[in-house]
C-alpha cells in the first residue's frame, strides 16, 4: 500500500507540478521567459511538485476554515448579533447547521468511492493500477486527511462560540467515521442494486435543498432545536464509531471495486471531464439548430435583394432570431414583472411607493450598471463568434479592413435597435409609475430620463460590438481568453458604480451619457477601421 | 508568373520549423508538397496565407519582371477540415462569396452553373451547411477559388477525404485550371502526388528541396523519396 501511495501521489505531484509550469507560461510578461523546454527539467519538477503536496496540504486545510466560517460560523454570528442570541444559543444553532450541511448535505453530494474523476480514470483505466489497490489506498488517504483537517477547524470555530476543545475533536470524529457510514451505504447500494445514487440528479439536489432549507430556515428566528448534549453522550458517539468502524470494516474488504471504478469512468461521461461539459453547454447556448428550419424555409428568395454583408447579416440574424429574440422577451418580462410589483406596492402600500418613486428620481446613475446587463450584446457577440466569425475569418477577404468595418456597422445598427426594445420598455414604465407617483415629474423630467436611458442603451451596443471587435476574447472553446477584455470591462463596470456615488444633477448627466455614447460609436469605427485588421482574428 | 519565396522562417516555442525557406514556384504547374507528419507543410501554407505571421523571410508575385509581396486576396486556401459557416445553406455562401469578389469574376457564370462545374446536387444546393458532408464541404472551399480564381491556390490534404468519383472530378479540375494558376497541393500521400503532380517538393527539415523530374516517373521512385524523408532525419 505504501508503494501504491508513492506512486499516486508521485503522479499527482508531477501532473500539479506541470499544471502551474503551464499557467506560469500563460502569465503576461514572465510566461515569455518560460520556454517550452521547462517541462523536460525533471529536477525542477521534482521540486515543484513537493511545492505542489505543500500548497494542497495547506488548501486542505485552509478549505475546511473557509467552509465552517462562510458557511456557518459567520451567518451564526450575524443573525446573533442582529437578534442578539446567547453565545450558547448561537453555538447549538451552529451545531445544526453543520449536521444539515456536512451530515445531511455531504452524505449525498460528496460521495468519493463512486464519484466520476478524472483522477481513477488516469490510474486505473490509464496506468493499469488495480483498482482494489487504487481504492483502498486513496480511501484510507482520504479518511485521515479528513480527519486531520477538520480538527483544527472545529476547535477554532468551536471555542470561538464557547465550547470546550475536546468538542471539535470530538466532531470532527464523528462526522468522518458517520460519512464512512454514508460511503459504505453507497457502495451496498451499488453492489446489491447497480444504482449509483450520486448519479440522480434529482435525488442528489432534492437533498441538498432540503439539508440547506432545514439549516438556514431555523437560522432566521434564531429557532434552535439541537442541544449539544444530544450529539456529545457516550451512547451517540460509541453508536456512530461502531457503525463507522464496520463500514470502513465493509469498504476496506469489498471485493469489486472493478466495477465501482468502471461504472463512473465512462470516457464520454461529462461530469468526468468538467471543462467538456462547460464548453459544450457554452457551444449549445449559441449554435445554430439545423432541423429548426423547412427546405422551403431554406430557399433563396426573402434575401435575395440584399448583397454581400447586408446579405450575411440578414441571413444571420433571421437563422439566429430565437436565440436573440429570446433574450429580450426575458427581459421584458422582467421589466413587466417589475412594474407590476411596484403597482402592487403603490395599492398595498403608498407610502413605500412614494419612496420607491423617489428612489427613482434620484437614482439615474444607477441605471449605468441596469443598462449593462440589459444589453444583449455579449450574448450576440458569442453567437456571431461561434457561428459565423469562427469559420469566416480563415478567408483571407472577410479579414480586410473594409470588410470589417462594413460588417461591424451592420450589426451596431441591429444590435443597437434590439438593444432599445426592453430600453424603451424602462423609459415607459418608469414614467407610467412616476406618473401614478403624484410626485412632481414634468415632462422636462421625461425626456431627460428616456434620452439618458436611450443614449445608455446606446451606449452599451456600442461598447460590447466594440470589445468583441478589438479584443476578440473568444477562444473556439467561448471562453474569454483575454486578460484585457475582463480588464477593460470591470473599468466600465466601476465607472458606473462610481457614477452611482454622486448624485449630480439629471439634466448634467443626460448630456454627459448623450455625449459619450456618440464620442464611442464615432471611436469605435475609426478604432475598427484601424486595428481589427489585427486584432480581429481566431487565436 | 512566378511564386517567390525568401528566407522564411518561423518557430514555435523556440523550436525552428521553418528553417529559411527559399523556393520559386511556376505557372502552369501543380506542386507536390511532400512531408511528414509535423514537418511544417500547414505552418508554411498558415504563413504564405497571413493567417499566422512569419518571423523573417518573404513571399513575393512576380508578373512580368516585376516582383510585388504576395497578397492575402491573391491566395485561394483550400483547408484540410473544410471551414465553412454553418447556418448558411450551400447556396448561399457562394452567393455572398461572389458579392465580396464581385470585381474578380469574370462575367457569364450564374450560381447554378458554379454548382454544375463542381457536380454538386441540385437539392443539396439548399441545405445548411451543418448537414454537409466533409466532401461536400470541400468541394464549396474548391468552387471558391474556382469563382475567384486567385493567382495562387494551396490545396492542404484536400483529395483524401473524397470518395473516388469526385477525387477524379477534382483532379481533371485541378489539371484545366492549371494554366492560369500556381497550384501547391500538401499531401503526405505518395501515390496521389506521383498521379497529379508535374513537380514534387519535400519538405523536411525546415527546408524545401526538390525532387528531379525524372525521379517523378521511375520504378524506384517511391523507395528514393522514401530515402530522402529518412535520411535528413539523422543529419
Amino acid at each position: 500500500m505504501i508503494r501504491t501511495l508513492k506512486a499516486i501521489l508521485e503522479v499527482r505531484g508531477m501532473s500539479g507540478a506541470n499544471r502551474l509550469m503551464f499557467y506560469v507560461r500563460k502569465l503576461p510578461v514572465l510566461g515569455k521567459r518560460v520556454p517550452a523546454s521547462v517541462y523536460a527539467e525533471t529536477a525542477l519538477k521534482q521540486t515543484l511538485s513537493v511545492v505542489v503536496h505543500i500548497l494542497k496540504v495547506l488548501m486542505a486545510f485552509l478549505t475546511k476554515f473557509a467552509y465552517l466560517g462562510i458557511m456557518i460560523y459567520l451567518p451564526v454570528k450575524f443573525i446573533g448579533n442582529d437578534i442578539t442570541l446567547s453565545l450558547s444559543v448561537q453555538y447549538q444553532l451552529y451545531l445544526q447547521i453543520l449536521l444539515c450541511l456536512s451530515f445531511l448535505v455531504g452524505a449525498f453530494s460528496s460521495v468519493i468511492i463512486l464519484e466520476p474523476k478524472r483522477d481513477k480514470y488516469i490510474f486505473v483505466k490509464l496506468m493499469r493500477l488495480p483498482a482494489e489497490r487504487y481504492m483502498r489506498t486513496t480511501l484510507t488517504l482520504r479518511g485521515v486527511s479528513f480527519l486531520v483537517t477538520f480538527i483544527p477547524a472545529m476547535m477554532v470555530f468551536g471555542s470561538l462560540l464557547g465550547a470546550p476543545l475536546w468538542h471539535g475533536v470530538v466532531l470532527a470524529l464523528l462526522l468522518t467515521f458517520w460519512r464512512a457510514a454514508c460511503e459504505a451505504l453507497h457502495l451496498w447500494i451499488f453492489d446489491r442494486y447497480g444504482i449509483v445514487v450520486i448519479k440522480k440528479t434529482g435525488v442528489v439536489w432534492t437533498a441538498i435543498g432540503i439539508g440547506y432549507l432545514l439549516a438556514y430556515i431555523p437560522l432566521l428566528p434564531g429557532f434552535a432545536v439541537v442541544d449539544s448534549g444530544m450529539l456529545f453522550n457516550l451512547p451517540v458517539v460509541l453508536g456512530v464509531m461502531v457503525l463507522g468502524t464496520l463500514s470502513a470494516v465493509y469498504i476496506a474488504r469489498y471485493a469489486g471495486y472493478q466495477n465501482a471504478v468502471d461504472a463512473v469512468t465512462k470516457i464520454d461521461d461529462p461530469l468526468l471531464d468538467m471543462g467538456r461539459m462547460m464548453k459544450e453547454a457554452r457551444v449549445k447556448e449559441v449554435a445554430t439548430q439545423e432541423q429548426q428550419y423547412t427546405a422551403e424555409q431554406l430557399k433563396p428568395g426573402p434575401f435575395e435583394g440584399k448583397s454581400g454583408y447586408a446579405y450575411l447579416n440578414a441571413i444571420f440574424f433571421s437563422r439566429h432570431r430565437r436565440l436573440l429574440t429570446s433574450p429580450i422577451q426575458r427581459r421584458l418580462v422582467i421589466i413587466g414583472a417589475l412594474f407590476a410589483a411596484a403597482l402592487l406596492t403603490m395599492l398595498l402600500s403608498h407610502a413605500t411607493f412614494t419612496k420607491l418613486a423617489h428612489y427613482l428620481i434620484s437614482a439615474l446613475p444607477t441605471f449605468l450598471i441596469v443598462m449593462n446587463y440589459t444589453s444583449i450584446g455579449e450574448r450576440l457577440c458569442k453567437a456571431m463568434f461561434y457561428n459565423c466569425d469562427l469559420s469566416l475569418l480563415r478567408y483571407g477577404f472577410y479579414r480586410e479592413q473594409s470588410a470589417i468595418l462594413s460588417n461591424f456597422r451592420i450589426r451596431l445598427l441591429r444590435l443597437s435597435v434590439l438593444n432599445l426594445i426592453p430600453a424603451a420598455a424602462i423609459c415607459l414604465a418608469v414614467n407610467v409609475l412616476l406618473l401614478l407617483s403624484g410626485e412632481s415629474w414634468g415632462a422636462a423630467d421625461a425626456v431627460i430620463f428616456c434620452v439618458t436611458i436611450l443614449a445608455l442603451s446606446l451606449f452599451f451596443s456600442v461598447h460590447h460590438l466594440f470589445m468583441y471587435y478589438i479584443f476578440q476574447p473568444y477562444s473556439t472553446e467561448l471562453n474569454v481568453k483575454n486578460p484585457f477584455f475582463t480588464i477593460v470591462n470591470s473599468v466600465v463596470l466601476a465607472i458606473g458604480f462610481i457614477a452611482m456615488q454622486f448624485r449630480s444633477e439629471p439634466g448634467m448627466f443626460a448630456w454627459v451619457v448623450v455625449l459619450s455614447a456618440a464620442v464611442y460609436m464615432l471611436a469605435a469605427l475609426v478604432l475598427v477601421y484601424k486595428f481589427s485588421g489585427r486584432t480581429f482574428r481566431v487565436k | 508568373m512566378e511564386l517567390i519565396l525568401d528566407n522564411i522562417r518561423k518557430s514555435f516555442d523556440g523550436r525552428e520549423v521553418l528553417k529559411g525557406i527559399d523556393f520559386t514556384f511556376e505557372q502552369g504547374k501543380i506542386y507536390g508538397l511532400l512531408g511528414r507528419n509535423g514537418a511544417g507543410k500547414t505552418s508554411l501554407f498558415n504563413c504564405l496565407s497571413g493567417e499566422i505571421r512569419m518571423d523573417s523571410g518573404g513571399a513575393f508575385l512576380r508578373r512580368d519582371e516585376v516582383s510585388l509581396p504576395l497578397l492575402e486576396e491573391e491566395i485561394g486556401y483550400v483547408f484540410s477540415l473544410p471551414i465553412l459557416p454553418d447556418f448558411l445553406t450551400g447556396y448561399e455562401f457562394v452567393k455572398f462569396y461572389m458579392d465580396i469578389n464581385k470585381d474578380k469574376i469574370g462575367p457569364g457564370r450564374t450560381i447554378e452553373e458554379y454548382f454544375d462545374i463542381i457536380r454538386f446536387e441540385e437539392e443539396d444546393r439548399h441545405r445548411l451547411i451543418k448537414g454537409y458532408s466533409h466532401g461536400m464541404k470541400n468541394k464549396i472551399q474548391m468552387l471558391c477559388f474556382i469563382i475567384s480564381r486567385p493567382p495562387l491556390i494551396l490545396l492542404d490534404e484536400p483529395l483524401t477525404s473524397f470518395d473516388v468519383v469526385v477525387a477524379l472530378e477534382i483532379k481533371k479540375l485541378l489539371r484545366e485550371m492549371k494554366q492560369d494558376h500556381i497550384i501547391i497541393f500538401s499531401t503526405h500521400i505518395l501515390q496521389l502526388a506521383a498521379d497529379l503532380c508535374d513537380e514534387l517538393v519535400i519538405l523536411n527539415n525546415g527546408t524545401l528541396r526538390e525532387i528531379p523530374a525524372e525521379t517523378l516517373h521511375s520504378p524506384e521512385f517511391e523507395e528514393q523519396i522514401i530515402a530522402l524523408l529518412k535520411d535528413e532525419d539523422h543529419d
